[in-house]
């Protein structure tokens, strides 16, 4: 059966990458950092490539958390301490709403911090698809949340999507994937350029999600695959666990597709995909499971 | 008299001979450095007067889940995973079952032993946190993989129990089960339980305490107190609270969970003691004796038994360099005084 692979957010660094920045962050690095990553990226692209991988997007190597680049995007926006990100060992800075929130950096042009600015490094890929957090996960998570916050995200949101100038944008979504997220999103994009990723999600009563002519809806929640499928642009199948070690089979995804096939949706093409970060594994497995079937 | 035993929680910081080249070190070369660099460290334990030095800083392990995690067999590592920024720890896959292959802390406790009168109170990564930080890839639930890793701790506490005995030193073996992920996910407080007393099963002589810390859970974890088989709660405090002098509920806000411990007591078979976090290990800011010395007679006054008390940092200091990590032992040791000298 066709299948092509999607691999959505943050990727793991590699070791030498992690220890790079770890020499940069002390002062002590031979090299450029930025060179370093971007070096990192072509690597990335090319293993993509070479398994199968039709969507990729950045692997934000550069980007400590999920929230860390808003900050120096959007003013009115500060980190605060840290927190925990959902049940797991890993953390992320807390936003903190601290006076009117906009866009005031180009995105797309390298800051002084590497780690926060950029959105992708401009000469390695290019900008086909944009991964943001999605703006009801900021406000969920964030501190001093004010009537005017929730306008002034999404209005930043916007005019960093126009600026980017991208094909797709992805948002992803560590709540509930609900109406109410999608219906926020469908105002601030086209929705048939957006795909909306969560290792969850809401939508038992949403009766139409059609309406909303989303590129992908993508959730982890098993019982939504068909009405996600039904409603999405793109045939995205949750397919990697990003929280376990162990490596898919290829027989397994042969048994997934055979399954879809039959009892959910007619379509000629599906794409595999994770709903969570690949960023909870360590690289080499990471690698391993984008890598599963030995398609190259 | 009152006399409130002061006592560290976990590691400090390595000196740079000892961090530097900890990996790259053959296991001969790594244990002559650690043990040198333990035997400074318990100099400096004994120069400010602490009564309890734990295991003199931890100069023997790397990172608490990895330390456990490497004698263990039926762990695999395939790299490390990002804890936050770029800090990574190294994560293990529980691939079959768990047995534990040789004793991870023999060697350290025998060391410290040796070389100091001092008490010395041995930390071991709990079962819960064990489970929580494994990627899981055997066990069918969450709770089998605790009470996996709890009888693996449990086969540790007997070794280390038999070099109590041959030390020939009295009193019980201190053991601190370590347990910051503990309250981390709201409806598993039972395996927390569990596990837990599971580690400490059958095992009698011993002083056993847990160490939780940095937790927006204390009320829950509070509630599940009464159920664990334990002697005491070594606990973070000092973090949430304010620098301000006085024993006022506003100047004192942080230790207002001290009342969820007196609560919890009422319905516990034993009277566990509070290992009272006075030191914030997050920070450079020194606490001044009188300081330690406020929130030690705050939480006499809520506690009301001075006999319930023991002193502590938060948690480990290894955040902090050395010698700001020991200006505050000493500031915590000297407070302790002042309190001890108001409430006689």
């Amino acid at each position: 059966m066709i299948y092509d692979k999607a691999i959505f957010g943050i990727y793991p660094r590699s070791e030498s990458l992690r220890v790079s920045i770890g020499r940069y962050e002390r002062g002590k690095l031979d090299g450029n950092i930025r060179d370093i990553m971007a070096d990192e990226k072509r690597k990335f692209y090319r293993f993509a490539e070479k398994n199968n991988v039709g969507v990729a997007g950045d692997p934000l190597f550069n980007w400590h958390d999920i929230y860390r680049p808003l900050f120096s995007l959007f003013s009115g926006l500060e980190q605060g301490e840290l927190h925990r990100y959902k049940e797991t060992n890993t953390f992320y800075r807390k936003p903190i709403f601290a006076g009117d929130v906009k866009l005031s950096s180009d995105p797309l042009k390298p800051g002084e911090d590497e780690f926060s600015t950029p959105v992708y490094l401009p000469d390695v890929h290019g900008l086909r698809y944009l991964f943001l957090p999605s703006p009801l996960s900021v406000l969920r998570d964030a501190e001093n949340v004010k009537e005017k916050s929730r306008k002034q995200l999404l209005e930043a949101f916007k005019d960093l999507i126009d600026l980017v100038k991208h094909d797709f944008t992805i948002f992803y979504e560590h709540y509930d994937i609900d109406g109410k997220l999608l219906e926020e999103i469908s105002t601030i994009t086209d929705t048939s350029e957006s795909i909306v990723v969560s290792p969850q999600s809401n939508l038992a009563a949403n009766s139409d999600l059609r309406k909303y002519g989303f590129n992908g809806i993508v959730s982890g929640n098993p019982e939504d695959l068909q009405k996600n499928l039904e409603s999405s642009g793109t045939s995205f199948i949750p397919f990697w666990n990003c929280r376990r070690t162990s490596i898919e089979s290829a027989g397994s995804i042969e048994k997934l597709l055979d399954h879809v096939k039959g009892s959910i949706v007619d379509s000629q093409k599906y794409t595999i995909c994770n709903t969570d970060f690949f960023d909870f594994l360590p690289r080499e497995i990471a690698d391993r499971k984008v890598a599963f079937d030995g398609v190259a | 008299m009152v006399k409130f035993i002061t006592q560290e929680i976990g590691s400090l910081r390595k000196p740079e001979y000892l961090s530097t080249k900890f990996h790259r070190l053959s296991d001969r070369e790594r244990s002559e450095i650690a043990a040198k660099a333990a035997k400074e460290m318990i100099k400096r334990f004994e120069g400010i007067g602490i009564d309890n030095l734990g295991i003199a800083g931890e100069m023997y392990r790397w990172e608490m889940y990895e330390h456990l995690a490497k004698y263990v067999e039926g762990i695999k590592f395939y790299g490390h995973v990002r804890s936050f920024d770029n800090r990574y720890y190294l994560k293990g896959s529980v691939t079959s079952g768990l047995t534990l292959k040789e004793s991870p802390h023999s060697e350290e406790f025998e060391f410290v032993l040796n070389n100091t009168n001092l008490d010395v109170k041995v930390p071991i990564t709990g079962p819960y946190t064990m489970m929580d930080w494994s990627f899981n890839d055997h066990y069918e639930k969450r709770e089998d993989l605790a009470m996996a890793f709890a009888r693996v701790i449990n086969v540790e506490i007997h070794n280390l129990k038999k070099i109590w005995q041959r030390s020939g030193r009295s009193g019980l073996l201190q053991i601190q089960i370590d347990e910051p992920a503990g309250t981390t996910h709201k409806n598993e407080s039972q395996i927390l339980i569990d596990s837990v007393n599971e580690s400490i099963k059958g095992i009698s002589d011993c002083e056993f305490t847990i160490h939780v810390c940095y937790t927006s859970g204390y009320p829950d974890f509070f509630k599940s107190v009464p159920e664990l088989k334990l002697h005491g709660l070594n606990l973070e405090f000092a973090n949430r609270d304010t620098d301000s002098l006085g024993i006022s509920d506003d100047a004192r806000k942080g230790y207002t969970y001290l009342r969820n411990y007196v609560e919890a007591l009422e319905t516990a078979d034993q009277r566990m003691f509070m290992g009272l976090g006075v030191i914030d290990v997050h920070r450079d800011f020194v606490e001044p004796p009188e300081l330690i010395r406020d929130r030690i007679l705050y939480a006499n006054r809520i506690i009301g038994d001075p006999g319930l008390l023991r002193v502590n940092p938060d948690c480990g200091l290894r955040t902090r360099s050395i010698e700001v990590s020991f200006q505050k032992l000493e500031n915590m040791v000297n407070g302790v005084k002042l309190a001890e000298d108001q409430i006689k």
